[in-house]
């Protein structure tokens, strides 16, 4: 529990970071699965790599965050996530990367949970500026080592300057997760569906996108700390 | 809550991920080339060397003879099947590449791992703190593959390498 408090000391830090940074690739979702990764008064870190696909399109995303469990019904995850979106229409392509911090309180009632994650800010100058953020919602609904769950973000960034940086995009997905335990640590596995309604603009090309798609999640989790 | 936010936000901070890096030689239909990668994996978080399972994520890049140097991302997993013995998969995405050059890719890999030592080691003061968590390891490894190549055909291709695994390293100071 110590551990959680000296920990938790460091909120300010990520909410601060997430304020000052979001970027412009639309992620695929956002933080852990159905399943809340810890147990009440505990804490993982937990690492996650996504494949994405759908017509003319590739994604990828990389990423690391913490979870703790602070009380039974209520924990938080805080995270930075790397993705990268290429997007391609005919012989034109557009393609995006982005880093996104965040922080993802989340509500835990028996074996259903709601998660909530923002990240979002901005900054401007004298020749150009950008602004950007994401506000993910996710219901997942856990059976032992089974769950599934259906989730929604809305994302916008808008880089100004010699070559300008543009996205909106908005998804909803639909998922399903298996842990398997290895040893000390679990290993996730997720398949995921998804509908992307987005915009990319990337140095004077846009490419409008209405598709379905599928992602592979693979995530590992770390043993249990106090 | 507001003036410890900003105090905090004024800490200097790094963190290194734990690692695997590789290099090798590779060999597809379009000639023999080079390859290299690096990227977080999550054995090199793993100081005693029981982990039996890997999930990695990182950069590649690759140069085979005229189609030139096509840089991409990729995903790994792999499973511990007897002692430094691994086997695993990994998919590769390659962003902005030319004619002829990789799109996508699977490879299967074999990889003996050489779990050489393990750090578990911190310190810290007034003036900040320095943590190093992990692996020191080296290995060597197999890959057979399967790739789409950018405006031509599919192809199979093969390759060979070392890896170095790093342990994850974080600081902070005021």
């Amino acid at each position: 529990m110590l551990v959680l408090i000296r920990l938790a000391r460091f909120a300010p830090l990520l909410i601060a970071a997430s304020v000052i940074a979001a970027c412009a690739a639309p992620p695929l979702g956002v933080g852990s699965g159905p399943q809340f990764p810890t147990r009440s008064g505990h804490g993982v870190i937990e690492g996650r790599a996504a494949l994405g696909a759908a017509a003319g399109r590739q994604a990828f995303q990389g990423e690391a965050s913490a979870a703790l469990r602070f009380v039974r019904n209520f924990g938080l995850e805080g995270g930075l996530i790397y993705s990268q979106v290429a997007q391609r229409e005919g012989d034109r392509e557009v393609s995006v990367l982005g880093v996104i911090p965040y922080l993802r309180p989340r509500a835990i009632v028996g074996r259903a949970s709601l998660a909530v994650a923002l990240s979002g800010g901005g900054f401007g100058g004298g020749g150009g500026g950008f602004f950007g953020g994401i506000a993910d919602v996710q219901l997942g609904y856990a059976v032992g080592d089974w769950g599934a769950y259906a989730g929604a973000y809305r994302h916008g960034y808008e880089l100004t300057s010699e070559n300008s940086i543009d996205t909106s995009s908005r998804q909803y997905r639909v998922g399903g997760q298996y842990v398997y335990p290895m040893g000390v640590t679990r290993l996730g596995v997720a398949i995921e569906g998804f509908h992307q309604d987005d915009s990319l603009r990337n140095d004077g090309s846009t490419i409008a996108t209405r598709t379905f798609g599928a992602t592979l999640k693979l995530s590992i989790t770390s043993p249990e700390f106090r | 809550m507001i003036a410890r936010a900003l105090v905090l936000a004024g800490l200097g901070a790094c963190v290194i991920p734990p690692s695997q890096s590789s290099v090798g030689a590779v060999t597809t239909a379009g000639g023999v080339g080079r390859r290299a990668s690096i990227g977080a994996h999550a054995a090199a978080l793993d100081d005693r060397g029981s982990a039996g399972v890997d999930l990695g994520a990182g950069w590649v890049v690759e140069d085979v003879g005229p189609r030139g140097a096509a840089h991409g991302t990729y995903v790994a997993l792999a499973r511990r099947i007897d002692g430094p013995l691994w086997i695993g998969g990994r998919a590769e995405l390659y962003w902005g590449v030319a004619m002829g050059q990789p799109r996508r890719a699977l490879v299967a890999r074999v990889a003996v791992r050489r779990h050489l030592a393990g750090v578990r080691w911190g310190s810290g003061g007034g003036g900040g703190a320095l943590g190093v968590l992990g692996a020191l390891a080296t290995g060597l490894y197999l890959d057979v593959g399967a790739r789409q190549l950018e405006a031509g055909p599919n192809e199979l291709s093969a390759a060979a390498g070392l890896t170095l695994d790093l342990p994850a390293i974080a600081g902070a100071s005021r």
